[in-house]
């Protein structure tokens, strides 16, 4: 079994920032609405809340001399928030950046309906990085992204994505992953759309919903799309694939849903709430609700917010059969969401553990083709035989075990 | 082959000579490359650090959000190889922080 880092403590430095707990679409695999409570909080985020959590910011950034600080702005859909809104939390962020000398980075989350060309402006005069909501192609898209009244919306973000496009703007992509259609479907859209920085995302399940897809034959389909797009030119990045293969290599995932980390994600809601990560509201009502808010609490405090502190240490304390796995560092026990039921809370692997398991073994086989120990005179070894000579002479205590 | 981590990797380049280093034929392998040579090589100029570095000491990760696209974070500029501890000028010791959220919209 391989040994698992320890994570010592940090401050915070990023807030999810829910600004609208509403939504101008209908998507009926939306994890946000899982839990009813979300109804019970204010629509959109007001001044006094604003100026409250601006203030606790600059606090935390004083405190500890952060040189940088990132707010994503999320919903619900972000944009209902306002262009006002919007431009004035620009404002007030370059202000403490001016005072503090920290960089602040502002991101929104979208579904992009909205974006016309005064949204345009107000992200480029106030530096806001645009993520997008598209689930590739329209047949795929508009199956699951509805409006109200049941029509599509992915001409609707589409000609977003043109106007970005437009101004110079390259917006991530964010899709969610429907196996029913083939990676190809989503790459190819993407690709012939400009877009070729993007991420499919695993469906949000827990233990609790009967029959999550399988998605193994989907995410093995797509690396090797990967592999064969960037074989001798870089030409797309697929950000779960490439963590997974950093993952493999020793390297370091970049996104919390998949290797082993601290989930530390502190979100606050329009009512100045204090919660720990949005998805985990899958787990059902209630289940991220806390007594925390930025009136009665330093960002610092959520630390010690119960609900808060369960969801870092169970994101590190995995199961027995994910400490055993090959693969526990690439991997991490998945998505902490996924790993929810309610007879064991999240001592457990992922429910897309068979997935992930079959994902990784067909990476790390194409990886051990791909990959050498090369000198400088330009010899090269096939990493795996490399490996097998370091084990015949040199054993390591490290070495992983098969599950 | 089963799944490297820096030490097996550091150990598997040190068997086979001061001049060896992971490569991959293909540019997109060969890009994710790229942060682990550099942290390779970080440990090895560095004669403070153990040449063959323990695998908890090096694995970090960066800020990163699900609704965010590439962060690299203060973390990720001031980690120091065969630490995931580092000072900021508060002198309050702050370790890569591991993952943030915010779910598809």
């Amino acid at each position: 079994m391989a040994m698992l880092p320890e994570f010592p403590d940090s401050p915070i430095a990023y807030l999810l920032v829910k600004v609208a707990t509403r939504c101008n679409i209908d998507c009926s695999y939306c994890y946000w609405f899982r839990d009813k409570s979300v109804y019970a909080k204010p629509k959109l985020m007001s001044l006094t809340v604003l100026s409250q959590l601006l203030k606790r910011m600059e606090e935390q950034i004083t405190r500890f001399s952060l040189p940088d600080f990132l707010l994503l702005l999320h919903g619900g859909e972000p944009m209902l928030w306002g262009i006002d809104n919007f431009h004035y939390i620009g404002k007030e962020c370059r202000a403490i950046a001016a005072r503090t000398g920290c960089k602040i980075e502002l991101s929104v989350t979208t579904n992009g309906v909205l974006i016309d060309e005064a949204w345009l402006d107000c992200f480029e005069q106030n530096s806001i990085q645009v993520t997008l909501s598209i689930d590739g192609p329209a047949h795929v898209h508009d199956i699951y992204r509805r409006t109200f009244q049941d029509g599509p919306t992915h001409a609707l973000v589409e000609s977003a994505v043109q106007r970005l496009q437009a101004r110079g703007i390259a917006p991530g992509v964010l899709a969610v992953c429907n196996p029913a259609h083939y990676p190809k479907e989503y790459v190819d859209y993407f690709v012939g759309t400009g877009i070729n920085t993007f991420d499919i995302m695993f469906p949000d399940a827990t233990f609790e919903d009967n029959d999550p897809p399988h998605l193994a034959k989907f995410y093995c389909d797509l690396f090797d799309l990967w592999l064969e797009a960037n074989r001798d030119k870089r030409t797309i990045n697929i950000r779960s694939t490439e963590n997974m293969v950093a993952g493999l290599l020793g390297g370091s995932s970049r996104t919390e849903e998949i290797g082993y980390g601290p989930q530390e994600v502190c979100t606050i809601l329009t009512d100045g709430s204090m919660e720990p990560l949005d998805v985990i509201r899958i787990a059902g009502d209630g289940s991220t609700t806390t007594t925390f808010n930025i009136f009665d609490n330093e960002l610092e405090d959520i630390k010690i917010e119960p609900h808060w502190k369960a969801a870092r240490d169970a994101s590190l304390n995995l199961c027995e059969k994910c400490r055993q796995c090959q693969f526990v560092l690439a991997c991490g026990g998945g998505y902490l969401p996924h790993r929810f039921s309610k007879h064991n809370g999240y001592d457990n692997p992922s429910v897309y553990c068979d997935d992930l398991y079959a994902i990784f073994s067909h990476i790390q086989s194409v990886l051990g083709k791909h990959v050498y120990v090369s000198k400088s005179s330009g010899e090269k070894i096939g990493i795996s035989e490399a490996m097998a000579e370091q084990c015949q002479l040199q054993p390591s205590p490290n070495r992983v075990h098969a599950r | 082959m089963p799944p490297l981590t820096l030490t097996i990797l550091a150990s598997v380049l040190h068997m086979q000579g001061a001049d060896a280093t992971i490569t991959s034929d293909n540019k997109g392998i060969e890009e994710l490359l790229a942060p682990i040579r550099d942290q390779l090589q970080q440990q090895q100029a560095d004669p403070s650090e153990p040449r063959i570095i323990e695998a908890t000491k090096n694995y970090s990760r960066q800020i990163h959000s699900k609704g965010v696209y590439e962060r690299s974070g203060y973390l990720k500029s001031n980690i120091s190889a065969g630490s995931t501890a580092v000072k900021p000028a508060s002198g309050t010791a702050v370790k890569p922080v591991g993952s943030s959220s915010g779910g598809h919209r």
